[in-house]
């Protein structure tokens, strides 16, 4: 597989706090990698330091296989576009100004796709309104069309959905899908927003006090979720019992219902609570989500 | 690097903070023409909110790349850090160029009269060129401190504290140095008793020098002069060799420091008074070496700096 990131043993201190801590990771090429903790796990220290913005204590990291340590890593950084804790645009500039001085610090010749790029991400029509009166979800737009101004193959996005309404959530998410699947840009998002990184995401690492849990392919993952299903009786003694003689593992969350995990033979398990004057209220699947999961690994790195 | 100069221009033209500044700059340099003009002394005063609205302008200007966080779109960009500090401080360079011109065109059209008739044009020409550079070791300390501060706001507190600190220290060293080695004291606790003579001139009002007169009880009055005393002490705040020579240097490191000598000399041409001895053809020397420190003071920091 071709990697567009790989991180080996990356470490980060300042003075005496580690942030990042022997982390490992790898970013596929073509893929929607949802960066995935909580806040202050180390997400955004980790896109500063592939970013270039920081240097890494210990460590390194390849950026379409050039180590870090290397002299050409600024020209191999060209081909990253990155939106870092909020969009990096300048405020008392029009979108078309802010693309151009971006297309001049990258010594491009034309300003010809300015208009497309503002087309890409919905602000064609912004005109002389400046960045300062822009809403927050267009001036996150307005990040990423700075960050695509050197057309590059890989984006960062860190939080890019802090603080949108949901109509902004649903234009971002629309805008990821499009660059990955239209132009091809392999995109890494940092969030903890999950269930919306759980709509866009084809790969996930889970990052916990600065160390990577898990990596994981959404597939992995879709196969990896616990089944869990809720039951609903009339005696909950009569419940338990039955369940402990199967040898079922299950959790209690009210007075007459239990979540049942693993594989669940429903008609012995009916059979018996008929037999013992149990009725059955209720049974149905429940869908384990991304958090859940998160949340899962996430106590048991604590407890290992 | 030439790409982030030609960006910044382009931000600069399109910044309203610029043409705020440059027009402040204009009527500062009009109004300090006026002032030259008018009472013929080249006052300090008047030149002081040129430094201010440079300390002002660079603040701002370079704490909006941290604020706005379009520092790291350059970072991002594959520029190395060594490129966009060089890139700033060329365009800083650049920009205090058009900030001067703004300066002098209302200056000297307006004081030129004044100073063509009392001052040599290679003086004039020499000091201009003096005062260029120091305007340069100025724009480049508060560039370094505004790229070095990430809170504009906290650079430009730190710019200004450093204008004033500097001026204030210029005038401190100027002053020590000034101090005359011997003092003389007056010896008024033994009054001398004046001889008729001089009695009569005082009383014609004609005495040269201080007298008093006491009168008693009976009302006859007795005329004393007070005697300046041969003897003169050693001042103790003159500063000797060779901490003077080394005080000296300082103050003439110190673009205030240079400033103040420009000014007095000029001051002095107009009154036709007698020449300082100034090494004024140390200056520039004197302003390189100090633009070189800074600069590379600011260099090893900046890349040691962490950005966010």
């Amino acid at each position: 597989m071709d990697y567009v990131l790989q991180v080996q043993g990356l470490t980060k201190k300042y003075h005496q706090n580690t942030v990042i801590n022997d982390l490992h990771m790898s970013v596929p090429k073509g893929a929607i990698y949802g960066f995935v903790g909580k806040n202050g796990a180390g997400k955004t220290t980790l896109i500063r330091l592939i970013c270039g913005l920081q240097e890494p204590t210990a460590g390194a990291y390849t950026l379409y296989g050039t180590n870090h340590h290397e002299s050409d890593i600024s020209t191999t950084r060209r081909r990253i576009g990155a939106v870092i804790e909020g969009p990096s645009i300048y405020m008392n500039m029009t979108a078309e100004d802010n693309l151009k001085v971006q297309y001049r610090v990258l010594g491009l010749p034309s300003f010809d796709w300015i208009p497309t790029l503002l087309r890409l991400v919905g602000l064609e029509h912004t005109g002389k309104k400046k960045a300062k009166h822009f809403s927050l979800g267009m001036r996150q737009r307005l990040g990423i069309a700075v960050a695509l101004c050197g057309n590059p193959d890989f984006l960062v996005l860190d939080e890019p959905m802090n603080g949108l309404d949901p109509k902004g959530i649903i234009e971002m998410r629309e805008l990821i899908l499009k660059l990955n699947r239209e132009q091809q840009i392999t995109i890494l998002i940092s969030s903890h927003i999950l269930d919306e990184l759980a709509r866009v995401a084809t790969h996930y690492g889970f990052i916990d006090n600065g160390k990577m849990i898990q990596e994981i392919s959404s597939t992995e993952l879709e196969k990896a979720f616990r089944k869990c299903t809720r039951i609903k009786v009339t005696n909950m003694g009569v419940l338990t019992r039955v369940l402990d003689s199967m040898q079922q593992e299950y959790t209690v969350v009210s007075e007459e219902a239990v979540n049942v995990f693993g594989e669940v033979h429903i008609t012995p398990l009916v059979l018996r609570l008929a037999n013992e004057h149990c009725n059955v209220l209720s049974i149905h699947e429940l869908d384990e989500s991304l958090e859940h999961y998160y949340l899962n690994i996430v106590g048991g790195a604590k407890h290992a | 690097m030439l790409n982030i100069i030609r960006a910044e221009l382009f931000r600069s033209k399109k910044s309203k903070l610029f043409w705020l500044i440059l027009t402040a700059i204009f009527i500062n340099g009009g109004v300090y023409g006026m002032s030259v003009a008018t009472s013929e002394v080249f006052d300090d005063i008047f030149i002081m909110p040129l430094f201010i609205l440079l300390a002002a302008y660079f603040s701002l200007m370079i704490g909006r790349e941290y604020a706005d966080g379009t520092m790291r779109n350059k970072i991002i960009a594959g520029k190395t850090k060594a490129t966009i500090y060089f890139a700033q401080i060329t365009l800083s360079l650049m920009t205090s160029m058009i900030f001067i011109g703004a300066f002098f065109i209302p200056f000297i059209v307006i004081a030129s009269t004044t100073m063509a008739a009392n001052i040599p044009l290679a003086v004039i020409l020499s000091s201009s060129a003096g005062f260029v550079m120091s305007i340069f070791v100025w724009s480049i300390l508060f560039t370094v401190v505004s790229i070095l501060i990430s809170s504009r706001e906290i650079a430009a507190i730190i710019n200004f504290i450093l204008f004033f600190a500097i001026m204030i220290s210029a005038y401190q060293i100027n002053h020590s140095l000034g101090q005359q080695e011997y003092i003389g004291t007056y010896n008024t606790e033994t009054p001398v008793q004046m001889s008729p003579e001089e009695v009569k001139l005082a009383v014609e009002g004609m005495f040269e020098g201080s007298h008093y007169s006491e009168h008693n009880d009976e009302g006859v009055i007795t005329y004393f002069k007070i005697v300046e005393s041969d003897e003169e002490v050693l001042n103790p705040r003159y500063i000797d060799e060779p901490f003077s020579t080394i005080l000296q240097t300082i103050e003439y490191l110190l673009p205030y420091g240079q400033l103040n000598a420009y000014l007095s000399t000029l001051t002095s041409y107009m009154y036709a008074a007698s020449e300082e001895d100034v090494p004024f053809h140390l200056f520039p020397l004197y302003s390189l070496c100090m633009l070189a420190v800074l600069i590379a003071i600011g260099f090893i920091a900046f890349r040691k700096k962490d950005l966010r």
